[in-house]
């Protein structure tokens, strides 16, 4: 899991590169931060996105990539660790309010980041929007689910084929 | 520019990865009831490829025991992880008697095989009616359905649970009717929860009794094997029929 080493260490300034929106944004980000992606890693290890070539990113659009930065900004340092086995607890907790506090943002910003993490392989990102979302639909009825992801409602033929399989398997579950 | 279907409402493009990851974080409970979301979810669900069904929460990995005097039921998580554990004291039966009146008696994929002795005077021979109770604890649903009455000198001693969620929602219970005199096997007993009823199965073999003493089974490709004294013995539950080997 750690980012790549790419030699730079400590000693220079960090190697930077340049990500661009779909609405054609540019955000200049640390190599390490962006390696978070599992996407992007190869092209960065490659040595791509650096001066002023950039990496294209078509179906992320630039209000979700600043977001999907902002977590990859605060991630990287311990990510940089290996997982950050010998982190601290103070560190520890210190990403967990950054967690808690980042997913807890409009539910069409949410969604829009879900889709970025799966595009961009982040796996901490998907898992924590994935729980946020999970959370946010545990306990709702099915109607008030296709409200919450504001899903259209069943057809007549879909309502049909929805009920004959409750009726076959319910008693299994619900 | 046509402004993109993503924009106006991201969750109705979500790939089925996303849904999964999703829905591999809610308890089964919760899943099994948002089949009635949408068809498309729906059929991720019941029908979900085998690399999707592995990450979506089936049932509960758990270990039930009984303690007997006084008798008490326990579940036992062992997953270790966050799985939505159950009330131990298995609220979802106790509807069905004390639990002193409750044993468990065999589990199958998920399933629970119960007896229960139903609440009510008791026949002149001061016995109750027993019913078998099969459970899926994780929603903590059920269905009673009654036991069949024997002739005399019959006895069922053994009971099997078969269920194979990937196969099928409908489960069997086999039951061994051995003749008490002879400690053969005369027919065998197949309940399906399809039918809801019981099929009787005759041996045909009366030349050739075969001593029964039924130790170890398993349930595997829709046949229940059973290794009964020497021989093994498959029952096939579609053809409502069975064979002997060895």
């Amino acid at each position: 899991m750690a980012a790549p080493e790419s030699g730079d260490g400590n000693n220079g300034a960090a190697r930077m590169v340049t990500l661009i929106s779909s609405d054609n944004t540019r955000f200049e980000v640390e190599a390490a931060a962006a390696s978070l992606s599992q996407t992007l890693q190869l092209t960065i290890l490659d040595g791509g996105g650096g001066g002023g070539d950039g990496i294209p990113l078509p179906n992320v659009d630039s209000a979700t990539l600043s977001k999907v930065l902002e977590y990859c900004i605060k991630h990287a340092p311990a990510a940089a660790n290996g997982g950050a086995p010998n982190a601290t607890a103070v560190d520890r907790a210190e990403l967990e309010r950054f967690d808690n506090e980042f997913v807890n943002i409009d539910q069409s910003v949410l969604y829009s980041l879900i889709m970025a993490a799966h595009n961009l392989e982040i796996e901490g990102l998907q898992s924590l929007v994935a729980k946020k979302v999970a959370d946010m639909i545990k306990g709702k009825s099915p109607m008030e689910i296709r409200r919450t992801l504001g899903f259209p409602d069943p057809t007549p033929e879909e309502q049909a084929e929805m009920n004959a399989h409750m009726l076959e398997y319910g008693w299994a579950y619900e | 520019m046509e402004e993109p279907p993503g924009r106006r409402n991201p969750a109705a493009s979500f790939t089925d990865d996303i849904i999964i990851e999703i829905l591999s974080r809610l308890p089964v409970r919760s899943v099994c009831r948002f089949k009635c979301v949408s068809r498309s979810w729906l059929n991720l669900i019941s029908d979900s490829d085998p690399c999707y069904r592995n990450k979506l929460p089936q049932t509960l990995v758990s270990f039930f025991y009984t303690i007997h005097y006084p008798v008490d039921h326990h579940f036992a998580n062992i997953t270790g992880d966050g799985t939505p554990s159950i009330d131990p004291s298995f609220p979802s039966l106790s509807v069905l008697g004390s639990s002193s009146s409750i044993g468990l008696l065999d589990s199958c994929d998920g399933l629970l095989l119960c007896y229960c002795f139903m609440p009510g005077p008791p026949d002149s021979d001061w016995f109750r009616p027993l019913h078998f109770a099969v459970c899926n604890p994780a929603t903590e649903n059920w269905v009673v359905f009654p036991d069949v009455m024997l002739s005399d000198g019959e006895a069922a001693e053994v009971v099997r649970l078969c269920f194979d969620r990937t196969v099928s929602r409908h489960f069997h219970v086999i039951q061994y009717v051995i003749d008490q005199n002879e400690d053969c096997l005369t027919r065998v007993l197949i309940y399906s929860s399809k039918t809801g009823s019981w099929t009787s199965v005759e041996s045909g073999w009366h030349d050739d009794a075969f001593y029964f003493n039924p130790g170890r089974s398993v349930f595997l490709n829709g046949f229940l094997h059973e290794i009964a004294y020497s021989k093994v013995l498959t029952v096939d539950m579609e053809k409502n029929s069975y064979t002997t080997r060895g």
